[in-house]
């Protein structure tokens, strides 16, 4: 018996029972974005699709369908990216908090696969905060490490992704053309940790380059991402099996999380007395 | 095996070659909303994605993911819809347009689950004609009829909506509490076409209503958006067997669709009619 609810498969008189019973909310959020030469466009959704599946079977939660197109840009050097605006996510996910709120909402928990969509979560949660909802942003490669040590993220489609995909799909690797990518260099000085920040000598600035600038392939290296110290295990190190871990590990964390998560609440913002009182 | 492309299920190279075979795309769209006490919320997309998957069995098309939300934000008055505005959508659309044009798509064809989309694509549909790629909206529902002349839609919830889903997910049906509930009167002399219609008289005019301004229960007739004439026919009537013939049909005539609409070109806006040559920035 499922503790949690996937919205879209409940009529509005049984969706109305689920708000009653839990307000805390769960949005899947990815995008369709080239993931390298061997995972499918699909990859960044449909991992946080299933995480949220599978939660929804452990946590009394509500999981919203999946947003499936998210900010990536800087990817349509590659075919088969579909990308919005940042501005046009961030209005879109307030769109559909403000509907949220409408039924009883008190808790928001992203469950994000691509980090381009960082910032307009980030405005989302301002809204929310506003409005004293607590959100929070989970993305999974900051969880990886809970359920293995060894496991950090190294990079765009790197082993720990191509598990994931693989504990989803067989059919959607093409193992055989998977190799751990190298970035190009700015100049023979910069060198680049990802698409967006170069190291010059000891210091680091961030640069605004497509992907297609630093990889031929698509797939690349995110030096810095998480606290990773092996950064040569190549992609086809992934398995099935990782990915079945991969899952739980993810799944057991948040079902915890969100229990001491629902008990955060928030001020009004001039509630505390800081700020002049309104007249 | 498939004549057409899923693109979630591409890598880059594979979608590079499906992007050189073929530059005709499907979009699915669709709403996350109400749907009467007896259909889930998620009706518009998962039937907007059912009929979208099975045109990419039969064409040599790309399907892209869909988005499932819209504009529905007259539905939000029932619990479980979520909805985007009208602006958003019509930004999300013209957006991922852009990048599909960047792959050289030349055809778009929209296959949409949800009638309060329509302003939003036809607004992206003004966009790509300035692009000079042609662009279609196809809504199921209102082609139950060419596969069966009986077969018109007669309101929000009803026995086509139901069939579709009966052939979909039987599982997320509640025929129990399936019923044709009458729209609402506003006065004794105003009655509702739908939502967005009253009727005074022999006249009607457009009304700015929500969804709880013509119905309880969430379901609703909508007179006069088909040939219907019978509007008694009860949602329970709608099965797996009509539905999986309408999705069919449905996908079998877009098929026949694509093959012609293949061969529309548009002419740059300017290069001829009677603004040719007139333009001089």
């Amino acid at each position: 018996m499922s503790k949690g609810y996937l919205l879209e498969k409940l009529t509005w008189p049984k969706a109305k029972k689920a708000f009653e019973e839990t307000s805390v909310v769960v949005i899947p959020i990815g995008s369709t974005e080239q993931h390298g030469p061997h995972l499918p466009l699909g990859t960044d959704f449909l991992v946080p699709r299933e995480i949220a599946r599978r939660l929804a079977e452990r946590s009394n939660v509500i999981v919203t369908p999946t947003i499936p197109f998210g900010y990536a840009k800087y990817h349509t050097m590659y075919p088969g990216t579909m990308s919005l605006k940042e501005d046009t996510l961030r209005n879109l996910l307030i769109d559909i908090c403000e509907d949220l709120l409408k039924y009883g909402v008190t808790h928001i928990v992203f469950l994000d696969g691509h980090g381009g969509n960082l910032n307009a979560l980030r405005q989302c949660g301002e809204w929310l905060r506003e409005r004293q909802v607590p959100c929070a942003i989970s993305v999974w490669w900051q969880i990886t490490a809970t359920t293995d040590p060894n496991w950090n993220a190294i990079g765009h489609a790197d082993y720990i992704e191509t598990s994931a995909v693989l504990g989803l799909d067989e059919s959607l690797v093409d193992m055989k053309v998977a190799k751990l990518p190298t970035n190009k260099d700015l100049t023979p000085n910069i060198q680049m940790l990802d698409p967006h920040s170069a190291r010059f000598k000891g210091g680091v600035v961030n640069v605004n380059l497509q992907t297609g600038d630093i990889t031929d392939t698509g797939d690349l290296m995110e030096f810095g991402l998480t606290g990773a110290k092996d950064y040569t295990i190549e992609p086809s190190t992934g398995t099935k099996e990782m990915g079945e871990k991969f899952y739980q590990g993810q799944v057991d964390y948040l079902v915890e999380f969100i229990e001491e998560f629902r008990k955060v609440t928030l001020p009004a913002l001039d509630s505390t007395g800081k700020l002049p009182k309104s007249k | 095996m498939s004549k057409g492309y899923f693109l979630e299920r591409l890598t880059w190279p594979q979608a590079k070659k499906a992007f050189e075979k073929t530059s005709v795309v499907v979009i699915p769209t669709g709403s996350n909303e109400q749907h009467g006490p007896h259909l889930p919320t998620g009706t518009d997309w998962m039937v907007a994605r059912e009929v979208a998957r099975r045109l990419g069995e039969r064409a040599e098309v790309i399907v892209t993911p869909g988005l499932p939300f819209g504009y529905a934000k007259y539905h939000t008055v029932f619990p479980g819809t979520l909805a985007v505005t009208e602006e958003t959508l019509k930004h999300a659309m013209i957006e991922i347009c852009g990048d599909l044009l960047k792959y050289g798509a030349t055809h778009i064809l929209f296959v949409n689950g949800h009638g309060g989309n329509t302003t939003a694509l036809r607004q992206t549909g003004e966009w790509l004609r300035e692009r000079c790629v042609p662009s279609v909206v196809s809504s199921w529902w209102t082609m139950a009829h060419v596969v069966n002349p009986q077969w018109n839609m007669i309101g929000h919830a009803d026995y086509i909506e139901v069939a579709a889903m009966m052939a979909i997910a039987p599982e997320l049906v509640d025929l129990s509490v399936a019923k044709n509930h009458k729209n609402r009167k506003l006065t004794d002399k105003l009655s509702l076409d739908n939502l967005g219609v009253v009727r005074f008289k022999e006249g009607t005019m457009d009304i700015n209503g929500v969804m709880t301004d013509v119905t309880e229960t969430g379901d609703m007739l909508e007179l006069g958006e088909s040939a219907a004439t019978n509007y008694d026919i009860e949602p329970s009537t709608g099965t797996a067997e009509m539905g999986n013939t309408i999705l069919d049909g449905v996908a079998d005539y877009l098929a026949e669709f694509v093959e012609e609409f293949r061969k529309v070109k548009f002419s740059p806006i300017g290069s001829e009619g009677p603004t040719a040559g007139m333009r001089k920035h």
